[in-house]
């Protein structure tokens, strides 16, 4: 039998639905709800650098 | 997975599950030759443990007339929340160059860590209508910060505040976590000491 032709004795095999697919004849629902929720972040670091200012108004201390 | 209670936040002082946005945390100050460095960890939410009744007593000795400053507070106790999902892969410290340990989401582990099995861990689930994705508390990460920063931070960094009894029992389990008693490990103990028990 070339290959082309169908098999006349084959049994009926539906063409596979992907999941959600609504029957013919019926809207479509949408695949997400759009979340209130924000995501949380990561903890990251903050490094800052900066010079000291002389503290004049104070004397060493004297043990 | 029983889904936690909130309130609208109390915005006149702290209170024991309030959850806050972007929490600073003093890491460390170095100074030297006239330079100072200053490391800050930015906690994206963490929530407030400190005892409500001391928050309050806190709250009336700032602000009415009392001869003392007796019921001050140093400083309020604090502990993270991660998302759940950087949680399973063992990334939530990724930005701060910690790995930690996978939980991986569809086997037990994960199963424990969501019905809260693991003293550690405190799992949350909001409702829908608390803008929070399910989330964990870290009672091993637990910090300080003073009741002034807390306060100044709090009218626009307050996203809600645990109800009471979900609160308690977060409280409960941090308490218990951090009165758990270390013993050592005898097996481990013994083969170091050559088979002596």
């Amino acid at each position: 039998m070339p290959p082309e032709e169908k098999d006349p004795f084959g049994e009926y095999v539906p063409e596979p639905q992907t999941a959600g697919t609504p029957p013919a004849g019926q809207a479509a629902e949408p695949d997400e709800v759009e979340s209130t929720k924000y995501g949380i972040g990561k903890p990251r670091r903050i490094i800052v650098r900066g010079t000291v200012a002389a503290d004049k108004g104070t004397e060493g201390r004297q043990d | 997975m029983q889904r936690t209670k909130v309130l609208k936040a109390d915005k006149t002082r702290l209170c024991q599950g309030d959850i806050l946005r972007d929490v600073h945390w003093v890491e460390y100050v170095a100074e030297g030759s006239g330079l100072i460095e200053v490391a800050r960890v930015v906690f994206p939410l963490a929530i407030v443990l400190t005892q409500d009744c001391d928050l309050e007593q806190d709250h009336r000795f700032r602000t009415e007339a009392h001869s003392t400053q007796d019921k001050w507070l140093i400083s309020v106790l604090m502990a993270p929340l991660y998302n759940v999902e950087h949680v399973y892969q063992g990334e939530h410290l990724s930005e701060l160059g910690i790995q930690m340990e996978r939980v991986p989401k569809s086997r037990s582990a994960g199963a424990f860590l969501r019905n809260n099995e693991r003293p550690r861990y405190h799992y949350l689930e909001f409702e829908d209508d608390v803008p929070i994705v399910p989330s964990v508390i870290d009672f091993k990460h637990y910090f300080s910060a003073t009741v002034k920063y807390l306060l100044e931070l709090k009218p626009t960094a307050c996203v809600c505040s645990v109800a009471p009894l979900f609160r308690e029992d977060i409280a409960q389990r941090f308490a218990a976590y951090l009165a758990r008693v270390g013993l050592p490990e005898f097996a481990a103990a013994a083969e170091k000491n050559g088979g002596a028990a």
